[in-house]
């Protein structure tokens, strides 16, 4: 049973704006577009098919998400677009208002980043006639793509659909409904009401309906309720159980759990693959307490009660509280870096944890989730969102926190392939791109991308838990400001693969990436990277992972070699040999041939690790010089850069593919191979070209072999003549 | 003789915990870890004789020490902060959690 239909909601008694006051979604809600739904951009009057009946898209369906009026707008549009018959890409943008119902705004978030979809901006143009049917166009623009128009048909006044199902434990009578202005401690400007727990849900964008099927159950009595039995309970109880991901929650009224009083309630379900499927309500603690004194202890009762089952299964939206929502690794999944609201006047705080305690807490609440929760909930990409799906607490960080409103910077994270797709023990390198993209300079520290002081990248392999990278090695050097003109951009690249927090990506799977540069005014967020890495392609790529993915062969990755690394050395050696048609013997070459490439200090101990802890100086250690082995290194540098050059420079990225051509071509130089170094620059100028690198990167490049070749010109003539 | 509770809460991520009362253990686990959906891992009570007493947390190679006095029932929250610290705070209140 509909509860109000939003479009036609109107409350009382609010000192809101007068738009505000009447609550109606004159334009907002979800809007789909059939197939084939493109038109010119200029085009403003199109016939349109029929309005769809449901919420369901069909497969090829686009959606629209408009949220700029009504119930808490949040300004903002977002949309799905099917790219194969399993995946949609989800789009975010920021608006504001233009002109009577058409907005605009800077599109934040793509998910997959991956997909060509490079548009930055979105218009939208609303006719919000009902009798002819409510139409949206949505133009696309910017990324250097031709504009793409599309129009949208209004669908619902909601932008999601869910099912709640109430079961209660007898005699235990749950409390779904309450009088906002039953109890004096409450904000002069609530609107007097009966609120349901469907309505909050409603307003906060959701199509709700109550499961007509709920269940009371009589247990024994005196007894506690373990999680384990509640979510026995659930499986038996809750008609729509099906520990598949879906639009659907059951909430459980009981007298206690077993952890005692203490607890007024819990979304216990985090067992097994599904999570947050069941929440559950314990009126035999705390929340049935009132405060001494109160001047109305039935109704602050009620309202604590109605208050914890919003709360529970707001958990169950993969909400956080409000005090854990800067909570990321080894917990959860801060994709961008949020910042904590404990002062919140929301359903996900705790009453008791803000200043002044519950009463100031009341005295200020306004029965609704925060911004940032409804834009969560309303336009986060459904797997975050939807019980179910993704594991509790991860993703819940999808909000934006601090974002520049303006920014006069973009970053973005990114791979220089086509496809961001690895071979199975192939190093992720990244790339960083900080760029200007205001119209006027801008000063920044040269070395940001280098240091990444300031710059958090997180990474997440799919259903499992996001991990912030952490580089085995931070660099502390001089801040050096650096003036970017409008357009201008500084590059690094990363080595993803390991850090600290040992082997991030190793196995299959996809894996999403996300970078956050923090400034002064606010965080600047790359779009998500969701790259994949395959399987193995045979047993001996298996065996040697084994090996292959230590913390010490990572380490002689992430420093490009190591003289007393051994066994790592040892490994490398070993898929040189064994896998030399993969990829990663590329990457294997590289540090076993810079490690070799000149002198090295190493420090020498003799004798073995004793068990008694003594400094290197207490056992005779000293720093000595090696020798390098510069034909060894040149070998190995050759076969790794300019053998199969392409699939060189595309799995290094370009950024390192360059700065080990270099190196190879110093090695060349050093030796006396003139010629053979500017080859080398030959050959990184044609590779990168044909890549669509920078012309001033090739510039510099070809600047350096012209230098090389004027220096080989003399040496062969005098070889010339001297034979 | 007055109650002692001591709460297990923020930050804990699966790592060994040991308490220790005026030097005695009386606690000790392999594995706790926070359940971010009620901001809480465990718990421990006991009763003391009124007076001074010493509470010594062991947890990620470090370690606290926290003496209350005992006069009526003391409830003592502890977590890991997000740097690693070992932090507590005290209550004449049970801890509640939803």
């Amino acid at each position: 049973m509909k509860d109000v239909d939003p479009i036609i909601e109107q409350t009382k008694g609010t000192t809101d704006s007068d738009a505000d006051t009447l609550h109606v979604r004159v334009v907002s809600g979800l809007y789909a577009a059939h197939g084939k739904a493109s038109i010119d951009a200029d085009d403003t009057d199109v016939e349109l098919e029929p309005v769809a009946p449901d919420l369901i898209p069909s497969a090829s369906d686009e959606e629209l998400r408009l949220d700029v009026d009504g119930r808490y707008p949040q300004m903002t549009a977002s949309g799905t677009i099917p790219i194969s018959p399993v995946e949609r890409l989800q789009w975010i943008a920021s608006l504001s208002a233009t002109g009577p119902y058409t907005y605009t705004g800077g599109i934040w978030y793509k998910d997959p980043a991956t997909t060509p979809f490079a548009y930055t901006t979105v218009e939208i143009k609303v006719s919000p006639t009902i009798l002819l049917g409510r139409k949206a166009k949505v133009i696309f623009t910017g990324g250097g793509l031709a504009t793409r128009a599309r129009l949208f048909k209004f669908r619902s006044p909601y932008f999601r659909k869910v099912e709640f199902e109430f079961d209660a434990e007898s005699p235990t009578v749950p409390v779904t409904q309450i009088a906002t202005c039953a109890h004096p401690n409450r904000p002069p400007t609530v609107a007097c009401e009966d609120l349901t727990i469907q309505r909050v849900f409603q307003r906060s964008g959701f199509d709700v309906s109550i499961s007509p099927s709920p269940s009371a159950l009589a247990g024994p009595p005196g007894v506690t309720w373990s999680d384990m039995e509640m979510h026995d309970a659930m499986t038996v109880f809750w008609s729509r159980f099906a520990n598949i991901p879906q639009w659907a929650l059951w909430t459980f009224f009981a007298d206690q759990h077993e952890i005692g009083h203490d607890l007024g309630g819990i979304m216990f379900d985090e067992i097994g693959p599904n999570h947050r499927q069941g929440t559950a309500i314990f009126y035999n603690s705390f929340i049935s307490d009132p405060p001494p004194g109160d001047p109305n202890p039935v109704s602050w009762v009620a309202r604590n009660r109605f208050w914890t089952a919003v709360h529970e299964m707001g958990h169950a939206f993969n909400l956080a509280h409000s005090w854990q929502k800067s909570l990321g690794a080894p917990f959860g999944t801060p994709w961008i870096p949020l910042t904590d609201d404990t002062e919140a006047r929301s359903y996900m705080n705790y009453p008791f944890f803000v200043n002044g305690g519950e009463s100031a807490f009341f005295s200020d609440f306004e029965f609704r989730f925060t911004d940032q929760e409804l834009l969560f909930m309303r336009h986060a990409p459904e797997r975050f969102v939807r019980m179910g799906d993704a594991a509790w607490f991860d993703n819940h960080g999808f909000e934006r926190a601090r974002l520049q409103p303006s920014p006069s910077l973009s970053l973005d994270i990114r791979v220089n392939r086509a496809k961001p797709v690895f071979e199975f023990l192939e190093p992720v390198v990244v790339e960083l791109k900080l760029k200007n993209i205001s119209g006027a300079p801008q000063i920044v520290n040269e070395n940001i991308l280098t240091t990444l002081d300031g710059i958090t990248i997180a990474l997440k392999r799919q259903g499992s838990p996001a991990r912030q990278y952490a580089p085995f090695a931070q660099y502390c050097m001089k801040s050096t400001p650096k003036i970017l003109q409008p357009g201008e951009a500084l590059y690094a690249s990363v080595y993803v693969t390991a850090g600290l927090n040992g082997v991030d990506i190793a196995e299959p799977g996809r894996y999403l990436l996300q970078a956050a540069l923090h400034t002064p005014t606010g965080d600047i967020v790359t779009a998500p990277l969701t790259l994949r890495i395959a399987p193995p392609r045979n047993y001996d790529e298996e065996v040697i992972a084994q090996d292959f993915f230590t913390d010490e062969v990572s380490r002689v990755m992430a420093f490009d070699g190591s003289r007393v690394l051994g066994e790592a050395n040892k490994v490398l050696r070993e898929v040189v040999d064994r896998l030399d048609d993969r990829r990663v013997a590329k990457h294997a070459r590289v540090p076993l041939g810079l490690s070799m490439a000149e002198p090295a200090k190493v420090l020498s101990v003799a004798g073995s690790p004793e068990t008694v802890l003594r400094t290197a100086a207490e056992r005779g250690g000293a720093i000595k010089m090696e020798a390098g082995q510069p034909e060894r290194a040149t070998n190995e540098l050759e076969t790794a850069l300019l053998k199969n050059a392409d699939v060189a420079a595309e799995s290094l990225g370009h950024v390192d593919y360059k700065v080990y051509v270099d190196e190879l071509t110093d090695l060349l130089e050093g030796q006396g191979n003139i010629d053979e170094a500017a080859d080398a620059q030959k050959t990184l100028y044609n590779i990168l070209a044909a890549r669509g690198v920078l012309p001033s990167v090739l510039e510099d490049i070809d600047q350096r072999r012209q230098s090389l070749e004027a220096l080989g010109k003399p040496a062969r003539k005098g070889k010339g003549k001297g034979a | 003789m007055p109650l002692l509770h001591i709460a297990l809460q923020e930050g804990f991520t699966g790592e060994p915990v040991t308490i220790l009362l005026d030097g005695k253990e009386i606690y000790r686990k392999g594995d706790v870890r926070t359940r971010t959906q009620i901001g809480r891992a465990d718990a421990i009570e006991t009763t003391h004789n009124p007076g001074p007493v010493t509470v010594e947390i062991q947890a990620r190679n470090t370690s606290t020490t926290i003496t209350p006095t005992l006069a009526e029932d003391v409830y003592l929250a502890v977590s890991i902060s997000p740097d690693g610290r070992i932090v507590h705070r005290s209550s004449a209140q049970p801890f509640r959690y939803m």
